[in-house]
């Protein structure tokens, strides 16, 4: 792989160089990560509502 | 990757789709027609009679948002073609070829199971049913069927957007009751001739991309008939909130107001030859449903 990060990777799309695509997988990586952390946040803390309540938790 | 194999993925315009930020996920699930959908579903959630614990509250309003995002970015998937023509969506992501139309259906299908999932395990399965049961309503009856069919498709499909006040009611509830059905019927009949408004000044661009929007097929001067007929009819469903107990002596005055107010500009936009007051009668048409949904939240907070 050669001068990657100088080539146009996909014009007329914002994305000037392979950089700045990384730097998008990256953040959409990081994005998701978060996200899983939140669903499994949630999760726990339905299921403790739910039990204090006396619901199936 | 070797610059050859670099500048093919150019040529052929597979790399784009890796120029999908965490912005155009998020683009992808209507976030502004979701403030809307999560404010009615809050409404219903809190005028229901009853009591949920503001955790399960909270999740039943996410479920509500996240689903109406997820059925947001399969229609996205299914109308990329006709997105790509119409000015005011040619912006979005998959015309500008910047997601994969693939990852975005993946997205739309994942978001909405999961968002059925939760509010089913979370608060309870009636109103995962109406949820799921909306989320299919627009993806397959709007979407796929009538929105290039007839010029009925949003009187129809309407009823997917009716549906979240509804969820809220049956969250707290569990049930379906006349009250709730009120509350869905507001926004069934609110839709018409808020979407028609702004399809008299975005006809060219319907017209453009093959939607028989009602001013495409039959005319701006019967499209305008037929928004005053919507209007006279939700001036008496907005009211009803408070002969079932939903609203109180606040609400009341103010849907009188609001609704006269509505049926007034229906009547401007009959009369007028120019698009100005179609355009401002879709703006009040947004402040008319949120300012009925604050009025009933606003006086049962302070009830």
């Amino acid at each position: 792989m050669t001068n990657q990060t100088d080539k146009t990777v996909a014009p007329g799309t914002g994305i000037q160089t392979e950089a700045e695509r990384l730097k998008r997988q990256r953040q959409k990586n990081i994005a998701v990560a978060l996200l899983l952390v939140a669903f499994v946040a949630i999760v726990y803390v339905v299921a403790i509502v739910r039990m204090s309540e006396g619901g199936p938790g | 990757m070797t610059d050859t194999a670099l500048d093919m993925s150019v040529e052929t315009g597979a790399a784009s789709y890796g120029a999908a930020s965490v912005k155009d996920y998020v683009a992808l699930l209507k976030p502004r027609v979701m403030s809307l959908v999560v404010f009615s579903g809050l409404a219903g959630l809190i005028v229901a009679p009853g009591h949920l614990h503001p955790v399960l509250a909270a999740v039943a309003i996410l479920c509500i948002a996240i689903g109406a995002g997820a059925a947001g970015a399969i229609n996205m998937w299914y109308d990329r073609d006709i997105d790509a023509i119409m000015a005011r969506t040619q912006k979005r992501p998959l015309p500008q070829g910047r997601m994969d139309p693939d990852e975005a259906l993946a997205f739309g299908v994942f978001l909405s199971v999961a968002s059925v999932v939760l509010m089913g395990l979370a608060v309870n399965w009636v109103a995962a049913a109406l949820l799921g049961l909306a989320n299919a309503f627009y993806v397959f009856v709007y979407t796929m069927w009538l929105k290039r069919r007839t010029p009925q498709n949003i009187v129809i499909g309407g009823a997917a957007g009716a549906f979240p006040p509804m969820i809220g009611w049956a969250a707290v509830t569990g049930d379906v009751s006349l009250a709730s059905i009120i509350l869905f019927a507001l926004i069934f009949f609110w839709t018409p001739p808020h979407f028609w408004a702004l399809a008299i000044f975005r006809k060219v661009d319907y017209s453009a991309a093959g939607v028989p929007m009602l001013p495409v097929v039959a005319g701006e001067a019967e499209t305008k008939r037929q928004m005053l007929w919507y209007t006279l009819a939700l001036f008496p469903i907005g009211v009803a909130p408070y002969f079932v107990g939903v609203g109180g002596p606040v609400y009341l005055a103010g849907s009188i107001i609001l609704g006269g107010l509505f049926v007034l500009s229906a009547i401007r936009v009959l009369r007028s030859e120019d698009h100005k007051p179609a355009k401002q009668m879709f703006t009040y048409s947004i402040l008319y449903l949120f300012l009925m949904f604050a009025l009933l939240i606003g006086e049962r907070l302070a009830a």
